[in-house]
């Protein structure tokens, strides 16, 4: 192919002109819609996001109390397997290997 | 007899948008939505594409209206960013190459061509080239402007725009000489 038929099929598609009648039609009327959707999910979000913030902080401080509660458990029974006398035997049979 | 009221210009319809008023807005895009579908619809497929270039378009150039210091003629601002939103859609690969039957096209005889057939036939073999060569062939060869002007939309220096030209030419040369093949 040369030039001078690459530019016959620019010159037949220069005259094709797409016709945007329908496209144009009530054009302004669906941008302002979505611009207005838009406007209004911008200004949403942030109120929601402040909505949620006490779930947010109920959640967080269920987590620590669930946190504090299991960790104190855990040495009350370390303790507990200290101070009674189950320590005792496994010491023993531990250095003695019996 | 009351004396004809004069048209805002752009200027005054730019501050009272920014100032919160939809309706001025809308006179706005009125007034450039000509130019806008124009160069759209060099690279939609169908009007619900069309429909949704222009709309990111001027989404756009409402985000952006900030930004305009009236350097250059507002018009121009909006064909520059109408351009880049183009070619931010070629680049996303929006567009498949379509299935247009290539057997009944003869290259020796396109001037008796069809021109809406012609269009289908080069809107298929462009599929096959770069956003950049696409751009590039769109604005010189289809919207006919001169490379200066290419230059300004795109922002790419003159001679850059020359050089993607070429090799889009040939590209497309290439494209059309193998779809002839077949």
């Amino acid at each position: 192919m040369n030039d001078e038929q690459l530019n016959g099929f620019f010159k037949a598609a220069r005259s094709a002109k797409p016709d945007t009648a329908p496209a144009e039609y009530g054009f302004e009327t669906r941008l302002l819609a979505r611009l207005r959707t838009e406007r209004e999910l911008s200004v949403a979000w942030p109120a929601i996001a402040w909505r949620l913030v006490p779930a947010f902080v109920a959640v967080v401080a269920a987590i620590g109390v669930w946190i504090i509660a299991t960790s104190s458990m855990n040495s009350t029974d370390l303790r507990s397997a200290i101070a009674g006398d189950e320590g005792e035997p496994t010491l023993v049979t531990y250095f003695t290997g019996d | 007899m009351s004396a004809p009221v004069d048209e805002p210009t752009n200027e005054r319809l730019i501050q009272s948008t920014l100032a919160g008023d939809d309706e001025a807005f809308a006179e706005l895009v009125r007034r450039h939505k000509r130019k806008v579908f124009g160069i759209a619809s060099r690279f939609a497929h169908n009007h619900h594409e069309l429909d949704d270039i222009c709309q990111e378009i001027f989404v756009k150039v409402y985000q952006k209206l900030k930004s305009f210091r009236g350097e250059a003629p507002f018009d121009h601002w909006v064909a520059r960013v109408a351009v880049r939103c183009c070619y931010d859609s070629l680049r996303k690969g929006q567009r498949d190459r379509q299935n247009v039957p290539l057997d009944r096209i003869d290259i020796g005889v396109v001037d008796n061509v069809n021109p809406a057939r012609a269009a289908e036939v080069l809107h298929w073999a462009m599929a096959g080239l770069s956003a950049d060569e696409r751009l590039v062939i769109t604005l010189l060869e289809l919207e006919e402007k001169p490379v200066r002007e290419v230059a300004d939309l795109t922002g790419w220096s003159e001679s850059n725009v020359k050089v993607r030209a070429h090799r889009a030419r040939n590209a497309l040369k290439k494209i059309l000489e193998k779809s002839h093949e077949r």
